[in-house]
């Protein structure tokens, strides 16, 4: 009995294990794919600024993990969605959504599946994939339709930073609206220890050779008086390029003779060449050197990545880094902890031996918005688009204070409020903005360092930007204003566009190679004239041909 | 015909128990076997938006430039070097240390030891690598401290390629010697307690008794341990090497794994890096292979 009882609860079990196996491993299916059809009026005109009839916008987007509901409410449910239905009569329809991590494959397959694509893809992935989709023929020159719909905020907005249009460039045509983002987000400025600079009677130094005898000074007389030789002049990072992401970095040294490491600049002969082989890069390479063996930079630079040289700053160890402007509220403010006296301040960059300033550029756009061919109504996302550029945060619009009240803003007794914790728990403060097909919704590049650059210039706080603006640290404030007097001297990568065949090929052997050269010629490892053979066999062993590609690229994407 | 009958009843008995063996056949099926399909990158031009289907096919031509790029054959070589020095270390260093533990009398202290020894083989390298980046530096680095008592210069650890290679070598097998010295402690206490006994009658002393019993009782575990590494000879620790490598010590340093991760992963060369990648797996199977005859005949020793 309890034999055949055991073989029973065997088979049971066993089954049930493979049911659930099986159950687990098939594919689903429900992909939550509605398929509407668009509404089709050949009459349906724009009156006052709305659609007489219903457009239905089908429309896939990724999904950044900061993207936030308040409780019930979803992609296709919020009020975000409700004030365009309101406002222009377009219904939203997300027919599918994907974080950031799927966003690529999903694209890739179902263009390799040859699925049916949504009427706007709001893009904000790799850019091979972009290219994918644009190269696959589906979706709409967009170029006319911006010229005939954008309104000037917007236009203005753009042409702020015209190379935000060449990746989606093909052949002189547009075929993507690239999504603007704030400019100059992690471009650097020169921080240095006002507490050391008034004890040795220094000036923020204003040319490279100031800023060496300010090195000296510090690295050599002892600035934080502990009767120990253990601090540098400047911080940097050499472990990733000599341009990093942001903090400790030595771009504005080639800034200062006339170039930048890392990336494609265009010279006086309207083409691209790329930074680190320039001869300029040389003559940098001699002053590293020597400021190395000086002891001016850290003997470890080259083992220390953007946020390590940064930490020596904020040990106490460093006089001067460059940083960009929110260091002012991260990793800096550190160094007081180790030195209560601490003093320090955001300064202008350094000009080079014949006057020149330069840094590198952050990206203006992050993401990209493409039109179906077949969509009826392309000029809906426009309407919208420019709605948002040109009412988002203007006094007297709906939009003044932001998108949604009760969601991103509260008024209080006439007043504003946008601080989270003043909102009620069971209806949180949550980010309307990126709910709009814009990801941020309209954000105009230079805005948040103009208004920074106001606000350290004692302006009161007039605007919604301004108002919001003015709640963060006057350090930041500051070094945003900096920031923004310098931004004429921001040198933009030329190039980006998706990696070429070549550079698929070579890139890593080259990158490779110019990391270990230089930071061999810094050691003294190398002589200076190593620079010489590097960039011969820079170019022999593929450099040439990706320099021809970049600026095949590079003609490809120019508007005529 | 016997015999057939017996296995067909056998079956009959048996098949809940092939059943319930079915789930763990087809998660292998699953994810070991049809990812396998991505190999066939290795002899395309790999396209991510073509696809598998529609790539272009261009044979051996990724693995003809992996024997072409000064920089691939560096790495295979640095690979090799560091690999086949681990292994050794790995062998000798556990080896050495099981036969002392096993010297211990006090059961409390040997216990505690062996667990100090075996408890950084948990720790992760990303945080390894944050730590001996501190403690190396030749700017106030725990180690260059010490150095710097026998008034010696302090050795520039991490940014010189000799001694990258060194440091890598030594920290990896600091690492995990405490957990290969278990494999060999599990191989002493097998030894028949009578061998010492007879050993002791005979006159031996503790020298000899480790000579002439302790030793051979481990060597066969030792052969084992050794043929079967052999299988992971251009494995030289990617998360090491991952995170103390710097642009200083890249000639030296650079090894198949992080090769194939910044060609592959970040440059976008998805059938180049897979060409590597299958190179390196074809050796370790020759050799896996290779290695499990040559247990088999040293030490006696099969899996199947």
């Amino acid at each position: 009995m309890t034999r055949i009882l055991k073989k029973r609860l065997a088979t049971v079990l066993s089954s049930i294990i493979c049911l659930s196996m099986i159950s687990a491993c098939s594919p689903s299916g429900n992909e939550g794919k509605t398929e509407e059809p668009a509404q089709q009026s050949t009459e349906n005109v724009i009156v006052d600024g709305k659609f007489k009839d219903t457009v239905t916008m089908n429309i896939a987007r990724q999904m950044t993990a900061d993207v936030t509901f308040q409780k019930g409410e979803d992609i296709n449910n919020n009020p975000h969605e409700k004030w365009v239905k309101d406002k222009f009569n377009i219904d939203f329809n997300y027919v599918w959504t994907a974080d950031s991590s799927s966003i690529d494959t999903k694209v890739r397959l179902m263009l390799s599946a040859n699925e049916e694509l949504p009427d706007i893809m709001q893009f904000r992935g790799s850019q091979d994939v972009a290219d994918a989709l644009i190269d696959s023929g589906k979706f709409m020159e967009v170029g006319e339709l911006f010229e005939q719909y954008a309104g000037e905020t917007w236009k203005q907005a753009m042409a702020e930073d015209p190379s935000v249009w060449n990746p989606y460039t093909r052949d002189g045509k547009r075929y993507g609206v690239p999504i603007l983002d704030y400019a100059y987000n992690n471009d650097p400025v020169l921080w240095i220890r006002d507490d050391w600079m008034k004890k040795f009677n220094l000036e923020a130094p204003k040319n490279i050779e100031e800023l060496e005898a300010m090195m000296d000074v510090f690295a050599n007389q002892d600035p934080d008086g502990n009767g120990k030789k253990d601090t540098v002049g400047l911080a940097v990072g050499f472990k990733d390029g000599m341009k990093t992401w942001g903090p400790a970095d030595s771009g504005f040294l080639f800034g200062a003779y006339g170039t930048m490491t890392n990336q494609w600049n265009l010279n006086e002969e309207g083409k691209l060449e790329y930074g680190s082989v320039q001869p300029e890069a040389k003559e940098v390479l001699a002053k590293l050197q020597d400021w190395m063996k000086k002891g001016y930079i850290h003997k470890e630079a080259g083992l220390q990545d953007a946020g390590k040289a940064l930490e020596l700053f904020a040990a106490g160890r460093a006089g001067i880094v460059t940083s960009p402007y929110w260091s002012a509220g991260w990793v800096l403010p550190g160094v007081k902890e180790v030195d209560p006296n601490a003093e320090y301040s955001p300064y202008p960059l350094p000009a080079g031996p014949d006057g020149s300033i330069g840094r590198g550029q952050s990206l203006t756009s992050n993401g990209v918005i493409l039109i179906n061919k077949d969509f009826e109504h392309p000029e809906a996302f426009f309407l919208y688009a420019d709605y948002l550029f040109e009412n988002q945060g203007k006094p007297g619009s709906d939009l003044e204070y932001g998108l949604a009240e009760g969601y991103d803003y509260l008024m209080r007794d006439g007043q504003p409020v946008w601080s989270a914790d003043e909102f009620p728990e069971d209806k949180p403060f949550v980010p309307v903005p990126k709910y709009t097909l814009l990801f941020d919704g309209a954000r105009i590049p230079s805005q948040m360092m103009k208004t920074m650059y106001d606000l350290a210039g004692g302006k009161e706080p007039e605007t919604t930007a301004e108002k919001k603006a003015s709640t963060d640290l006057p350090g930041t404030i500051k070094a945003g204003g900096v920031n923004y007097e310098q931004r004429e001297f921001a040198m933009p990568n030329m190039f980006n566009g998706s990696v070429t065949k070549t550079m698929k090929k070579r890139w890593d052997f080259l990158f490779q190679m110019e990391k270990e050269t230089f930071n061999k010629i810094i050691y003294g490892d190398l002589p200076i004239d190593a620079f010489d053979s590097f960039t011969e066999q820079w170019k022999s062993s593929g450099g040439e041909t990706i320099t021809a590609e970049v600026n095949e690229w590079y003609e490809s994407v120019q508007v005529k | 015909m016997k015999t057939d009958n017996k296995r067909r009843w056998n079956f009959k008995l048996t098949w809940p128990l092939h059943v319930m063996i079915l789930p763990g056949i087809i998660l292998v099926i699953l994810f070991s076997y049809l990812p396998m399909f991505g190999l066939v990158m290795a002899f395309q031009d790999f396209q991510p938006h073509l696809g598998f289907f529609e790539s272009d096919w261009i044979g051996f031509e990724n693995f003809r430039l992996m024997f072409e790029y000064p920089d691939a054959k560096q790495v295979i070589w640095n690979t090799l070097l560091i690999a086949i020095l681990k292994m050794i270390a790995h062998l000798i260093v556990p080896f050495t240390f099981a036969l002392l533990l096993n010297e211990v009398r006090k059961q409390f202290f040997k216990r505690m030891v062996q667990t100090f020894v075996y408890l950084p083989h948990f720790l992760s390298w990303v945080i390894l690598g944050g730590i001996m980046l501190d403690m190396l530096s030749t700017d106030g680095g725990l180690v260059n401290q010490v150095i710097g008592w026998f008034g010696l210069e302090p050795i520039f650890f991490l940014g010189d390629g000799d001694w990258f290679r060194f440091t890598v070598i030594v920290s990896d097998v600091w690492k995990d010697f405490g957990f290969s010295t278990i494999i060999f402690l599990a191989a002493l206490s097998g030894v028949n307690p009578e061998s010492y006994e007879a050993a002791v009658i005979d006159g031996a002393n503790r020298w000899q008794q480790t000579w002439s019993i302790t030793i051979p009782a481990m060597i066969p575990i030792a052969v084992v341990v050794a043929t079967l590494s052999l299988g992971s000879i251009l494995n030289a620790g990617f998360d090491q090497i991952f995170n103390l490598y710097n642009p200083l010590v890249y000639d030296k340093g650079d090894i198949i794994d992080t090769y194939v991760y910044r060609v592959g992963l970040i440059g976008g060369d998805f059938g180049f890096g897979t060409a590597v990648g299958v190179f390196k797996s074809l050796v370790s199977l020759l050799l896996i292979v290779i290695s499990y005859r040559l247990a088999y005949k040293l030490a006696n020793y099969r899996i199947f």
